[in-house]
């Protein structure tokens, strides 16, 4: 590209501070919508136990015609750990979306789970961090809460360990082993069966539940199990709320 | 000759400016930050220069010698400290900040070195003021440009015809000026066009060498070519100065010679290295196999290979072989037909599948969507900005496989131009348009996603038109996607319908998730995905297709849409790897 100075700077090594590839991104979107996962009493499966209708939100910057209510609430705050997430690398797309020109690198590294930040569920937060009360906090007017529905419940078997940690899929769908359509408030024991060590992601296709924009996509909310075999049987040791950034 | 250096050395110091500028462009984006960035550092460097060299001992003029002696060294050594910052594997524990600074670094030490430059000058021609005459030419074209400036700024300034104060510092500074504009000329017009940036750091290198050499050859006392006697001016330096200028010298002039080689050497050092900072760690190697650059963009073929510990998912057998354009992906093996399916396949499921249908194809200069658009057998009408690159794959071993010479496609009609050139200058009206672009990875495409372009768009589509393009996924570059969308919508384009392509890489017998399309369209829904209408892909993947369905084009709150004067840099993203900071 030909191209000449067109810009006289006012100079001074001040300038370099706040101007040079500082990372503003916003954090992952506030929601409620899966309550727990559990292994089944055999511990061959998964039970999953979404929230009740009408305790069931996400938040979002959409503008739609809801009857939302504006700002962010407590339930995904960051429960003020400061914990470093520099243990955390992020990792290349690769898991299984695989066209390269517009799936980027996100992803965990190895290990940075009992430091990662948490969801008032407990969850480990993907991408979560001290910074997003800020952000919150400076973006109230854009952020609204809207009611949803969970039009598709997914379940896959992510991979082992060391595939989790090369290949992470970041967040969004992926190719799921299992799908509930319109699932209700019950419990849902899933169909997974010889539930093995590694990654499972449990997805909810959430939509708008109500007013004008009832139905609309507003994408997938995710949880990354790991499960681990123990002395006492199999165990979901890690769990990963993985959201896409609001 | 001391104004003749002037101008050389003000040539390199400014043509260093731009190098650098455009450098950390490539490296961290963001072309007006780092050219403003860049040119206020160096400024203020100067300055810093200019008020040290209060130190200097002024009758020793072999200071000037080793300040082009330095900065000869500096500026190359400074170019290749930059690219290694950006591929070493450096502690995670270093802030970002910090990598920032110390890339700026070299601008910051030529800038104070080439602050030295003026003052020295000026202190030797002042003592040199008077002791010389120059040719009787120079003499006459000075009378002849002294009269009309005068005549000139009598009008509107205070003058005196006589010998004032500013003689001095007046031809010197506008030596150093013209130095500057040649500079900028000769890095714009010959340099960067015709060597590329890597060759040219080294080539502006030499004529740092060459001018210390010059000034040695005329001033030294002990290396001086002219009697001792017809100088005011005399220095003398050590013989391993001398040496060291003649050998940096030596190498500068060898690399300048084979700069196609130094720079496919560079080039594939720091592209390799940025293709692998796009995976995990280790995971996957990357290897160069051919590289060229064209007017408008750099052309990369390269062999990815799969490192990693774990089952590869991203292709299948030991290697896969990719084009990029820049630093954006283009495509590779084990994608490449899902890829065009998606983008040619499934819309054409919705139009006539004859020349009655009017397709306007956006880029494609590899010819592949013009192919799968020939299977269709639709009318098309192709424009990409770069004809080399396209006269370059119609004959690349590698593309042939893909686009079996769809250039020759009767229905074919190719528009080397500017798409906004293209736009503004037609009426015809399109059925479909595809998108067959780069990546978002830099400023330069910016205008690429902008309100203007769509609005440009929707203005060329014909009752039941749409358009369609690949995009980035949402949940990985979700400011990006969410500033697209905005900028989609604000063009006018209310609906869209959101799709994936699908394919099996690593040949496992399972489809997976490829790359997202989405069709927009300013006249409300449009006919949906017809997968009878289809190809075998679409067929194949029918219960997929048939569920996808037309909806409003997502409107965010709190971000602006890009546009051509008023850019919203979110749109530009970052691919690599990088490590979450507190």
């Amino acid at each position: 590209m030909l191209r000449t100075s067109s810009i006289v700077a006012t100079g001074g090594l001040t300038a370099i501070a706040g101007c040079i590839g500082s990372n503003n991104e916003p954090p992952p979107r506030k929601s409620n919508v899966i309550d727990n996962i559990e292994l089944s009493a055999d511990g061959t499966t998964l039970r999953i136990d979404p929230f009740a209708e009408s305790n069931r939100w996400v938040q979002s910057r959409r503008d739609l015609e809801v009857n939302a209510s504006a700002g962010p609430t407590n339930q995904t705050r960051d429960n003020g750990s400061t914990a470093s997430l520099s243990a955390l690398s992020k990792l290349s797309p690769v898991g299984t979306a695989r066209a390269a020109k517009g799936r980027g690198a996100t992803g965990r590294g190895s290990g940075g789970y009992s430091s990662a930040p948490r969801t008032a569920n407990g969850r480990a937060w993907f991408w979560g961090g001290s910074y997003t009360n800020g952000w919150y906090d400076d973006h109230d007017d854009e952020v609204s809460q809207y009611p949803v529905d969970i039009a598709t419940l997914g379940v896959a078997y992510i991979g082992s360990n060391a595939r989790f940690e090369e290949q992470d899929p970041g967040p969004g769908p992926i190719n799921w082993d299992d799908t509930y359509d319109s699932p209700t408030d019950a419990e849902i024991e899933t169909s997974v069966q010889e539930l093995q060590p590694g990654w499972y992601r449990v997805g909810a296709n959430i939509v708008v539940a109500e007013g004008p924009d009832e139905g609309t996509d507003l994408g997938w909310e995710c949880i990354d199990l790991r499960v681990e075999q123990t002395v006492d049987g199999k165990e979901i040791t890690e769990r990963w709320k993985v959201s896409p950034r609001i | 000759m001391l104004h003749g250096i002037a101008c050389i050395v003000a040539l390199c110091s400014f043509a260093y400016e731009l190098v650098y500028s455009e450098l950390l462009t490539v490296m961290y984006g963001g072309t007006v930050t780092q050219y403003g960035l860049t040119i206020g550092l160096f400024f203020s460097s100067l300055g810093v220069g200019s008020f040290l060299v209060r130190h200097f001992d002024d009758a020793q003029h072999s200071n000037f010698f080793r300040t082009e002696v330095y900065l000869a060294l500096v500026a190359p050594v400074g170019f290749l400290f930059i690219l290694w910052l950006n591929t070493a594997a450096l502690p995670q524990v270093l802030p970002n900040g910090m990598v920032q600074i110390a890339a700026r670094l070299p601008v910051v030490v030529v800038g104070v070195l080439s602050g030295f430059e003026l003052p020295l000058l000026l202190s030797m021609v002042q003592t040199e003021a008077g002791s010389t005459s120059p040719p009787g030419w120079v003499k006459r074209l000075g009378r002849v440009v002294e009269n009309g400036s005068y005549r000139l700024l009598s009008v509107v300034f205070h003058t005196d015809r006589e010998s004032t104060e500013y003689d001095t510092y007046s031809t010197v500074l506008a030596m150093d000026y013209l130095g500057g504009l040649f500079g900028a000329l000769v890095y714009v017009f010959v340099l960067y066009p015709r060597l590329g940036l890597i060759p040219s750091v080294f080539v502006l290198a030499l004529l740092n060498c060459l001018a210390a050499i010059l000034f040695v050859a005329r001033f030294s006392d002990r290396w001086g070519i002219t009697s001792t006697g017809d100088r005011v001016i005399n220095f003398r330096e050590h013989r391993a100065m001398l040496v060291a200028c003649l050998l940096l010298t030596a190498v500068y002039a060898g690399v300048s010679v084979q700069h196609q080689a130094v720079d496919d050497e560079l080039t594939g050092y720091y592209m390799e290295s940025l293709i692998e900072d796009e995976h995990p760690q280790d995971t996957v190697s990357a290897s160069i196999t051919d590289q060229y650059t064209t007017r408008n963009q750099q052309v990369i073929r390269y062999e990815r290979s799969w490192d990693g510990e774990s089952e590869n998912q991203l292709f299948a057998g030991e290697s896969d072989t990719c084009l990029r354009l820049d630093s954006a992906i283009q495509l590779c093996d084990s994608w490449a037909d899902s890829y065009h399916h998606g983008l040619v396949d499934v819309p054409m499921t919705m139009y006539e599948n004859s020349t009655e249908t009017d397709v306007l194809l956006v880029g494609g200069g590899d010819w592949i969507a013009a192919n799968y658009l020939r299977d269709h057998g639709v009318s098309v009408d192709q424009v990409d900005l770069d004809g080399e690159f396209m006269e370059r794959t119609k004959h690349s071993e590698f593309l042939e496989q893909y686009h079996n010479d769809a250039y020759e496609y009767d229905h074919l009609t190719v528009y080397q131009q500017d798409i906004y050139t293209y736009l503004q200058g037609t009426d015809r009206e399109y059925d479909l348009v595809l998108l067959d672009l780069p990546g978002a990875k830099s400023d330069d495409l910016l205008h690429l996603y902008s309100v203007e372009f769509y609005s440009m768009l929707a203005d060329r589509l014909s009752d039941d038109g749409v358009v369609v393009t690949w995009g980035y996924s949402g949940y990985t570059y979700g400011p990006h996607n969410k500033a697209y969308m905005n900028t989609v919508r604000e063009a006018g384009f209310d609906h869209r319908m959101a799709y994936y392509a699908y394919n099996d890489p690593d040949a496992d017998g399972t489809d997976q998730l490829g790359e997202r399309f989405f069709m927009f369209s300013p006249d409300g829904p449009q006919s949906t995905i017809t997968p009878p209408n289809g190809t075998d892909y679409v067929r194949n993947h029918s219960e997929k297709y048939r569920a996808v369905d037309w909806s409003e084009t997502p409107q965010y709150a709190g971000i602006e849409p890009n546009s051509v004067f008023d850019p919203n840099y979110e749109l530009i993203v970052e691919t690599r790897v990088k490590t979450e900071k507190q």
